[in-house]
């Protein structure tokens, strides 16, 4: 069904007339003006749908804009489907901890978009920070709120270690993995080694027995372990870049008015949202850094989050870029599969500190609606508690001393800064992130 | 049929205001196309010989793979030559810069990495991280000595 934008009618020659005497009645210039503003309102933006210039601009955040998922040179088998199969099967094994009931699926739900709806995230302990959703992920650069880990298998293998989350060792995860999956793992990876003579309960992560006896144990040892270790997290990691947003009623809308259709009627959308859409790419300036397909940059700012109320800073991307170069399952390790020259993020890395500040990574907005609370600690309950911070744009970082202690000043550390919305705008601003 | 004078005055009073309508429809047009004119796109701005700041040199900066795209990290070329127009080799040149209107810096540090011929310098590791306009200051130390040049580049 065709539909066009209004177009200004051809007056009918009584039509004219009318004008011409109506016109008539006032001075020259008042005629002048008095046309233009008759010609331009019947050719105005209609409030109802987008114009052409928003059309154009909308098509940027569609889903069918994403480009191709970018390969992943560490990780030889990224697109390995039998590595996705076996990535799948290890992610939902819960035996993959130290008290049998946490998987990776424990936080990162499916049925909500793989994450878990709760402030911190809690496995065998609660976790000092939000459970991040998963589809998408594969696009960025840098994993973890605070961009701490360079590759998606490399994010992977920290959760289980941790003792909060999966509280396993490295030795652990391998002989799991050989005892329960040997032949898809041969399959992929050549014959596994011996595991007699391996040490019991070893990282070079875990403080006190566990760290000790992991540098008693001879180099050769040590990587075999690592070895199998890595490649659990690059099956793990296979499966997960498959993982993707599915398409919304806004990328319908907007593709409809790409090919010059009208949208089909379940996929209109009300005033709210429209004006919403206006806002978020205008004054309320979010494409800033939610922008493209997946409504995110990919990088880390400081928005002046409420900082929680616990003891110690959570400085963010600032303590991460001390320590990425230094990862031995970074791109540049031994474990990577990536050429030399092949790891140009880690090289060309942004590493001054005090540049990331508190600063955190720009999540993607696609089903943000479903995925309250918001933000790397769950500080903010509701979309609504979000807008109110973005409209006040406070700054606590601007009290907080340097991670080496010391207090300089600083100038404001947050990017955002003061919005004026009304409550209606707010109103609007919100029903376009629902539509997500 | 018989058109009275009242008749033609209405018709060319008429004309005369559909006239000034006109008339402001095509000023408005060209006030866009010298706009247009005025703030031309990037990919036209690219690969012109500016001098640095102290005039010790002529600096083009262009991306080397087409327009870049935000996102991937990618390389640019610097052609320099000295400010009688021949090449300079052998230089050192450093990469800074941000958004301006942000008031934030690049979100990488390139660096220049390669000359790949005489007067020609690779510069790794840039990306922009959003679109908009970019800010691109190159520091040159080189035979005719240190100077610094600003670029513009509107990423859209």
């Amino acid at each position: 069904m065709q539909s066009k934008p209004p177009r200004a009618p051809i007056p009918s020659p009584s039509t004219m007339c009318w004008i011409s005497r109506f016109l008539r009645k006032f001075p020259a210039g008042g005629r002048l003006a008095l046309a233009t503003i008759f010609a331009l309102v019947l050719t105005a933006c209609n409030g109802e749908r987008l114009s052409e210039a928003e059309i154009e601009r909308a098509a940027a955040f569609v889903l069918a804009a994403l480009p191709p998922l970018p390969p992943d040179p560490t990780n030889g088998v990224a697109d390995d489907p039998r590595a996705a199969v076996l990535g799948e099967k290890l992610f939902f094994d819960s035996g993959l901890s130290a008290n049998g009931e946490v998987a990776c699926a424990t936080c990162h739900q499916p049925e909500r978009g793989f994450q878990d709806g709760l402030r911190l995230g809690r496995g065998i302990g609660e976790a000092p920070r939000r459970t991040m959703a998963l589809p998408g992920a594969a696009y960025g650069a840098w994993f973890f709120w605070d961009g701490r880990k360079d590759s998606q298998w490399s994010q992977a293998l920290e959760p289980l270690e941790t003792p909060a989350e999966h509280g396993m060792t490295r030795d652990r995860v391998a002989r799991h993995v050989l005892d329960d999956y040997r032949d898809a793992y041969e399959a992929l990876f050549g014959p596994a080694p011996d595991t007699d003579g391996w040490p019991e309960n070893v990282s070079p992560l875990i403080p006190g027995k566990p760290m000790d006896e992991w540098w008693r144990t001879p180099a050769e040892t040590r990587q075999a372990i690592n070895r199998v270790f890595a490649n659990t997290g690059k099956v793990l990691a296979a499966y997960q870049r498959r993982l993707k947003p599915v398409e919304n009623r806004f990328d319908r809308y907007v593709a409809a008015l790409t090919r010059g259709e009208a949208p089909a009627a379940e996929d209109r959308l009300s005033a709210d949202e429209l004006a919403g859409f206006r806002l978020f790419t205008g004054k309320a300036r979010c494409d800033n850094c939610h922008s493209g397909p997946l409504f995110t940059d990919h990088f880390f700012h400081n928005t002046g989050v409420p900082v929680p109320d616990r003891p110690g800073v959570d400085y963010g991307r600032a303590l991460a870029v001390l320590f990425l170069k230094e990862d031995e399952f970074s791109c540049i390790g031994r474990y990577s599969d990536a050429a030399p020259g092949e790891c140009r993020e880690l090289r060309f890395m942004a590493e001054d500190p005090a540049l990331f500040e508190g600063a955190f990574k720009t999540p993607g907005l696609r089903g943000v609606a479903d995925r309250a609370p918001f933000m790397h600690a769950g500080q903010l309950a509701s979309l609504a508690e979000v807008v109110d911070h973005y409209v006040e744009a406070p700054d606590p970082f601007a009290d907080i001393p340097d991670p080496d202690g010391t207090i300089t000043p600083h100038g404001r550390h947050s990017a955002i800064r003061p919005l004026d919305l009304s409550e209606a705008e707010k109103r609007q601003l919100i029903a376009f992130l629902k539509l997500l | 049929m018989h058109i009275g004078n009242g008749a033609a005055r209405e018709m060319r009073m008429f004309q005369r205001n559909i006239q000034q309508v006109l008339l402001l429809a095509f000023v408005a047009g060209l006030a866009a196309l010298g706009a247009h004119l005025l703030w031309p796109a990037s990919a036209e701005e690219a690969g012109r010989m500016k001098a640095s700041k102290n005039g010790l040199y002529n600096v083009a900066l262009r991306p080397e793979d087409g327009e870049p795209t935000v996102g991937p990290i990618h390389t640019w070329l610097v052609t320099l030559t000295a400010a009688d127009g021949e090449r300079v080799e052998d230089a050192s040149i450093t990469v800074d810069g941000g958004m301006p209107a942000h008031g934030h810096g690049l979100p990488t540090q390139p660096e220049m990495v390669d000359e790949i011929e005489p007067g020609i310098y690779r510069i790794d590791g840039m990306k922009f991280s959003m679109k908009g306009q970019w800010e691109l200051r190159l520091a040159i130390e080189a035979a005719p000595g240190a100077d610094t040049i600003a670029f513009h580049y509107v990423l859209d």
